[in-house]
């Protein structure tokens, strides 16, 4: 087993498979365990903190353990055997298993996603990670508020578990049956608000929906992570009432570490990447189109 | 084993490079590896002023391939020298600067202030699809481009002189006999093939500058052909790249006559990419039994010959 470790830690390694298990039609819950770390590094040759067994790749030393990714970082997943398909896909860091493990919830939307759907257990992986921003602490004296839509959950779950039960929770999505950890939500939240397009779960509507009948004061501190047209109406209506907060954002990517430009959104600033200085962007910052 | 390379002045300690614009600064890569494990570095395309780039989406993928419009975001001249090369020269490798000017004369200010600043080697790119002024408009303007080099030439006094040739032209030969005539120490190629991608669902282009530089594995028939071309015709030295991902890719290269390799889109497929290369020339001539690596260069066995 590899130890996490927050100093001269390495960012690449091969992690095997333990399972990959469909929730619903489309989701699925993808749980690795990083077994080798493989840099090529002849200067950190040293930085090895590793328990157990290894497997040490040829022509390539070992640069110290896993680094533990913090709640609002991510991972560039191999999908499929090199060239196809070529880049590495973003996955958000859900939430640590047993053994040193590290989860993944995913929905399958194109060709990439789809293949890693069909990567059984057993697989090697190549991973790179954790990646970008973490969500920052809500302030002192603010309550934390948490807006999560459709597979946005992957991303502040684990912000809502660090919260220790302080979090008020609005997710929404388009059906009872896409409603992901529900019982696991309500134990870990201090309200949970729900809302499906069908009204097959919680209220019969959008998250906005929801929140325009909260009284959300600006003594809340939120945290937005769903699809682009959620984040914005959100964002727009949690800027009116004066409250502060935060966005996780998506962005096509292709090295995900900073490298390439390719992954920029609009800010107040210019430009900026969404893999380095983002994902987690303060909601000042963002400019919507 | 000796895997030194010269490329005009410059003196490379292997032929591995970085392909500029996949590489940042050096600054995010140094996180992953030692540098100095590298020949060199080709640091992002620089502009006189800090350039804000296209709006995205910038990237997508394609078959083993992608699609880039990023349009030269950078920091501009005097935020390049003031942070940029002093972290590249941390590390013992060369730091080759690409510049991008939008006027000849931008050039060759960029070339002077690079060259007095020290840098090894001044890529000029001549090649970018992504711009609309300097890029393209130089890639198929060839008296335009030759003029370019010949001026730039007589600012340069110490570092390398390479220009990066488009393969987005008819006759890649031409413009490499003309970078030869005035002077350029080196050429590099191939910069990115002109592409573009829809989405047959919305009828939209899927790049917000609708069309883009096509890079990766997808390319590098076309780059080593135009390597091999481009050897027959010039005798200064080539820098070739186009897909390299691995060592024999590397070799490959070589042998259609390049003196030194630059690793570009594989940074994102495996962020060591580029170290790996060297290693994996360094067992391909373990098993060959090869001492010298500029042996490899042109070392192309031709049928019948
Ligand atoms: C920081 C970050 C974290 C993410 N976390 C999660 C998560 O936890 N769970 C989850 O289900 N999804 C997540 N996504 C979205 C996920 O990365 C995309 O759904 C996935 O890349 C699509 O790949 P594909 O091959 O299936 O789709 P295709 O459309 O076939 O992909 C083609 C290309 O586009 C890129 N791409 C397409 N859509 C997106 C997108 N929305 N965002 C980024 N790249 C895209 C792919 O990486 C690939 O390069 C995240 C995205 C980012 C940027
Ligand atoms: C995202 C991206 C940005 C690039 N930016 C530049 C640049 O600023 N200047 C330049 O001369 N070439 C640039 N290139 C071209 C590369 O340096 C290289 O010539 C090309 O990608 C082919 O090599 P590859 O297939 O190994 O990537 C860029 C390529 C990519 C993919
Ligand atoms: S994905 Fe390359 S800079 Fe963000």
């Amino acid at each position: 087993m590899i130890t996490f470790r927050r100093e001269k830690s390495s960012l690449s390694f091969k992690a095997e498979v333990l399972s990959n298990t469909p929730l619903n039609a489309e989701h699925l819950l993808l749980t690795v365990k990083p077994i080798a770390v493989e840099t090529i590094n002849a200067v950190a040759a040293e930085a090895t903190e590793v328990k157990g067994s290894m497997t040490p790749a040829k022509a390539t030393s070992l640069k110290g353990p896993v680094a533990p990714p913090e709640p609002g970082q991510f991972y560039m997943l191999r999908v499929g055997p090199f060239p196809e398909p070529l880049l590495k896909r973003p996955l958000c860091f859900f939430r640590l298993g047993d053994n040193g493990s590290i989860e993944f919830l995913y929905r399958i939307r194109g060709k990439g996603t789809r293949l890693l759907s069909e990567i059984r257990p057993g697989a090697e992986i190549d991973v790179l990670g954790p990646l970008g921003r973490k969500y920052p602490r809500p302030p002192k004296g603010k309550t934390p508020l948490v807006v999560a839509g459709g597979t946005g959950l992957a991303s502040v779950y684990p912000l809502i578990q660090s919260l220790g039960g302080r979090a008020v929770v609005f997710y929404g999505s388009s059906c009872g049956e896409e409603i992901l950890f529900k019982s696991e939500l309500e134990q870990m939240s201090a309200e949970l608000h729900l809302a499906t397009d069908d009204g097959s779960c919680g209220l019969k509507g959008t998250v906005l929906d929801m929140l325009r009948d909260y009284k959300l004061t600006a003594d809340h501190f939120v945290y937005i992570c769903g699809p682009e047209v959620m984040t914005s109406s959100v964002a727009k209506a949690v800027k009116e009432t004066g409250a502060k907060g935060c966005a996780s954002l998506e962005a096509h990517m292709a090295c995900g570490v900073g490298a390439c430009m390719g992954c920029v959104v609009m800010t107040t600033k210019g430009y900026k990447r969404v893999c380095r200085e983002g994902p987690v962007f303060k909601l000042e910052e963002l400019v919507f189109a | 084993m000796d895997l030194s390379v010269n490329i005009g002045p410059m003196k490379l300690k292997n032929p591995v490079l970085t392909a500029s614009g996949t590489f940042g600064y050096g600054e995010e890569y140094a996180e992953h590896y030692d540098l100095s494990l590298l020949g060199g570095v080709m640091m992002k395309g620089i502009s006189a002023r800090p350039r804000e780039g296209n709006p995205p989406p910038r990237i997508y993928e394609t078959p083993s391939g992608m699609l880039n419009a990023i349009g030269l975001q950078n920091v501009g001249l005097k935020k390049f020298l003031k942070e940029k090369l002093p972290f590249i020269r941390q590390y013992e490798t060369a730091c080759i600067a690409n510049v991008l000017g939008e006027t000849p004369a931008e050039y060759v200010k960029l070339a002077r202030a690079l060259d007095e600043a020290g840098v090894d080697g001044i890529e000029l790119n001549v090649s970018c699809p992504n711009v609309k002024k300097g890029g393209v408009a130089f890639a198929s303007d060839m008296k335009g481009m030759a003029r370019l080099v010949k001026k730039v030439r007589a600012e340069v006094k110490h570092a390398a002189l390479i220009v990066k040739l488009s393969p987005n032209v008819t006759d890649i030969r031409v413009p490499a006999r003309l970078c030869e005539e005035e002077g350029a120490d080196a050429i590099s190629l191939i910069n990115t093939i002109t592409g573009m991608a829809i989405d047959a669902e919305t009828r939209a282009p899927v790049l917000a500058n609708i069309t883009g530089g096509l890079s990766g594995p997808a390319i590098k028939p076309v780059a080593l052909r135009m390597v091999w071309e481009v050897y027959h015709t010039v005798k200064i030295p080539i820098i070739g790249m186009g897909g390299i991902s691995n060592g024999i890719d590397a070799v490959e290269f070589m042998l259609a006559g390049a003196s030194a390799v630059a690793v570009g889109t594989a940074n994102f497929v495996t962020p060591d990419a580029a170290p790996r290369v060297v290693e994996g020339i360094k067992e391909y001539m373990k098993a060959h039994g090869i001492n010298n690596v500029s042996e490899l260069t042109g070392a192309l066995r031709m049928p019948g010959a």
